[in-house]
């Protein structure tokens, strides 16, 4: 069982949660087909890291808020939590992400 | 269960329990009685309350004369009672005896307050004794311990596979409001986890 953070609700079974995906995608600021290709990048575009990995999670048993993990896929261990604007790999100094 | 209506314009509440409750003792009751306490609180008024205006939020608590609590705490007696279920959201729970969504919205601007009943929605169970934790412990990985989750706490968690709301109300007491739908699958699960403790059904 992994154990997520929830920065509200403390320490919760990742089974409450919802997994949302890549919190590093940025969306583009505007919607003119000159942007096109950074679209294509926000919407398809995903990569499949080895190591730390900042995503998404939603606590949707719980106070429904979207919480960002930073995660390492290969030994599933979970560094840190916070909210979607917290830059989680800044606050995690020494550490890099694996991308 | 008898039941009541006493607000005018809502429609009678049924129980989504009424047909699965068995009352009298049950499991592993010992020479000491049972450990254990199962009733169903009904009929409730719950509302849901959304609003992001501080300034509205303490009219509407001197209105309901309860505070609204901070993240994960409730306030207030079987009276009144509100449970914070996320960021500018509560719920507001009481027996059934006015009804309350008018009581605000008569008062509140409906652009700043945002009121959803919920009560024809919800199922609630009281699950009082000295055993109580344990059985939360059987269906939930929240920190159930009386360090962590005391009187007036409250937490939105998945409980035995259902979305609940669990809502302390004194050391050993707890109010668990579920999906109405689902109540009678979550009786069931409640009932089986609490035989080997022994229970009453009130
Ligand atoms: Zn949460």
């Amino acid at each position: 069982m992994l154990i997520i953070n929830c920065p509200l609700c403390g320490p919760r079974d990742h089974a409450e949660f919802t997994y949302v995906g890549d919190a590093t995608k940025n969306r583009p600021k505007n919607g003119d087909s000159s942007n096109d290709n950074a679209w294509y990048d926000f919407v398809y575009l995903r990569d499949n890291p080895k190591g730390l990995h900042e995503e998404l999670w939603q606590h949707s048993f719980g106070c429904r808020c979207f919480v960002k993990v930073l995660r390492n896929t290969l030994t599933h261990e979970i560094i840190a939590t916070g909210m979607p604007k917290d830059n989680l790999i800044l606050k995690e100094k020494g550490l890099e992400l694996n991308v | 269960m008898t039941e009541v209506n006493t607000s005018k314009n809502s429609l009678r509440r049924q129980s989504g329990l009424a047909h699965v409750i068995n009352y009298g003792q049950f499991g592993n009751v010992t020479l000491n009685g049972p450990s254990l306490f199962i009733c169903e609180r009904h009929p409730l008024t719950i509302l849901q309350l959304d609003t992001n205006k501080s300034k509205t939020l303490t009219d509407i608590s001197n209105l309901l004369n309860v505070e609204f609590p901070h993240t994960n705490t409730c306030n207030g007696d079987d009276k009144r009672r509100i449970l914070w279920l996320g960021p500018n959201r509560w719920l507001i729970v009481e027996p059934e005896h006015e009804c309350l969504q008018t009581l605000i919205n008569n008062e509140f601007n409906s652009s700043e307050v945002f009121l959803t009943d919920l009560s024809h929605g919800k199922s609630t169970v009281r699950l009082r004794g000295r055993n109580a934790r344990d059985v939360l412990m059987k269906g939930s990985g929240v920190d159930w311990h009386l360090n962590s989750f005391g009187a007036d706490y409250c937490a939105h968690t998945k409980l035995f596979d259902l979305a609940a709301t669990v809502d302390c109300r004194d050391i050993d007491v707890f109010d668990i409001y579920i999906a109405r739908g689902f109540a009678e699958d979550f009786w069931g699960t409640l009932v089986d986890a609490a035989a080997e403790f022994g229970y009453q059904v009130d």
